[in-house]
């Protein structure tokens, strides 16, 4: 920062000490551009001040919210019942933790702005701008919290399509002005601004209806999601005990006809079959195997 | 991707822009012409105007471009999703929706517990096959 701030003056401060002691400002077409001039501005030699003075220190209190304090209020807290403001702890450590309380009026003041506390929707007339399309908020904006801004009709499309072409046609009017008398333009570019805040407007009106479908959306999507995972899993069960089963039958199925009778198929069998049903044993586990990876998939 | 109502906004934002450009390209680009027959054409030095072609093609371009942005907005306008739909028919679906989401999580774990235990199952007759493998070599 301070080095493009360096930078930049040692460029501009020679051209601006020029302009200005020229002292004829009426008579330069050139303007200063405002960032040059704020630049300057700047004091050089307080550079690290200028970089920790950005945010303030955090409020010397912080320093009170300690474990040990916060238990110490709560352990208290517990005593009293759980009441904050008959809590006796004035002038010690503690008075901090306890909150303060809301200040009085609709609204507070912060950062230079002032806030409401409470959201409130405002409708173009509490803005001063003319609403340009039919129905809704005229007359009953506050009363029952803006809950006619909420319903979207057909309507509604209907207007947003109308000021849509609108600000068309109010685009190409403004274009034929200036063509003609430029001197008329500032008027249509002043409907052009209230065309483009009334299409804001109503499609700001529709964020709140529009949220509430996404969510829907959002649970049918999971829902069925979920549905397809279970009946994966069912799939994969199922195959598996359908495999196992299988080989089950395959074994007794291959004693049966190997042994015809309750000899021990081991002594009875010559190698080579031996060797299958092995074989088939592994490859069993290996389906298995991999039935689980998928299962657990 | 951004929701439908963002698109628009974005699109209605990205309209202002282009008539904010081309009102600055015909300003920045527009050749002089001379209002009388005998007077002659003085030529800036700092002011390099489009050829006529150039000029018209672009005039083109910008006017058709400005065209499709409108027609595309109206377009995401006519597939804005709930239109006519009441709040309370929103919050009643959502309610719904959300029972039937709460059921369909308690299916899916008991079937992920029916899995485990299969799971269970099947690692036992594993481990019971490969036993039996072993004592048949031995």
């Amino acid at each position: 920062m301070s080095c493009v701030n360096k930078i930049f003056t040692r460029k501009y401060t020679t051209f601006i000490g020029s302009l200005l002691s020229a002292r004829s400002e009426e008579l330069w077409c050139v303007s200063i551009p405002r960032q040059v001039v704020l630049l300057v501005c700047i004091p050089m030699e307080e550079d690290t001040s200028v970089i920790s003075a950005l945010y303030p220190p955090p409020p010397p209190y912080v320093k009170c919210f300690t474990d040990e304090n916060v238990g110490r209020l709560r352990s208290l807290l517990k005593e009293n019942g759980g009441d904050l403001e008959r809590l006796d702890v004035e002038n010690t450590e503690l008075q901090f933790l306890v909150p303060p309380q809301q200040p009085s009026g609709p609204s507070y003041r912060s950062f230079g702005d002032i806030w409401n506390f409470k959201d409130k929707f405002m409708t173009l007339e509490d803005a001063g701008i003319p609403q340009l399309y039919d129905g809704g908020s005229t007359g009953n904006g506050a009363g029952d919290d803006g809950e006619d801004e909420e319903i979207f009709t057909r309507e509604r499309i209907d207007e947003l399509k109308k000021l849509a072409k609108s600000l068309l046609l109010n685009f190409l009017e403004l274009l034929g002005i200036f063509a003609k008398n430029p001197e008329y333009a500032k008027e249509k570019i002043s409907q052009i601004r209230i065309l483009l805040i009334n299409l804001h407007h109503l499609l700001n009106s529709y964020r709140l209806h529009q949220s509430r479908e996404i969510l829907i959306l959002k649970i049918e999507e999971k829902i069925s999601q979920d549905t397809e995972e279970i009946e994966n899993i069912e799939e994969v069960c199922r195959s598996v005990e359908e495999k196992i089963r299988t080989l089950v039958r395959d074994r007794i199925d291959s004693k049966v006809k190997a042994t015809d009778g309750d000899v021990d198929m081991d002594e009875v069998l010559p190698e080579q079959t031996k060797e299958q049903i092995r074989e088939l044993e592994k490859q069993a586990v290996k389906d298995i195997l991999a039935n689980e990876g998928n299962d657990s998939h | 991707m951004a929701d439908r109502l963002t698109q628009l906004q974005i699109c209605l934002d990205q309209l202002t822009d282009m008539f904010s450009a081309a009102l600055n390209y015909v300003d920045q680009h527009h050749d002089a012409i001379v209002l009388n027959a005998e007077d002659p054409k003085l030529v800036d030095q700092n002011h390099h105007p489009a050829s006529n072609a150039e000029f018209t093609e672009s005039i083109n371009e910008l006017a058709s471009d400005i065209i499709l942005k409108t027609r595309q907005i109206l377009t995401i306008i006519d597939t804005l999703p709930g239109v006519g739909v009441t709040k309370k028919e929103q919050m009643d679906r959502i309610l719904q929706l959300e029972k039937e989401l709460y059921d369909v999580e308690m299916k899916k774990k008991k079937t992920i517990q029916t899995k485990d235990d299969l799971l269970e199952w099947v690692n036992e007759l594993i481990l019971q096959i490969s036993r039996g493998i072993a004592e048949t070599r031995v």
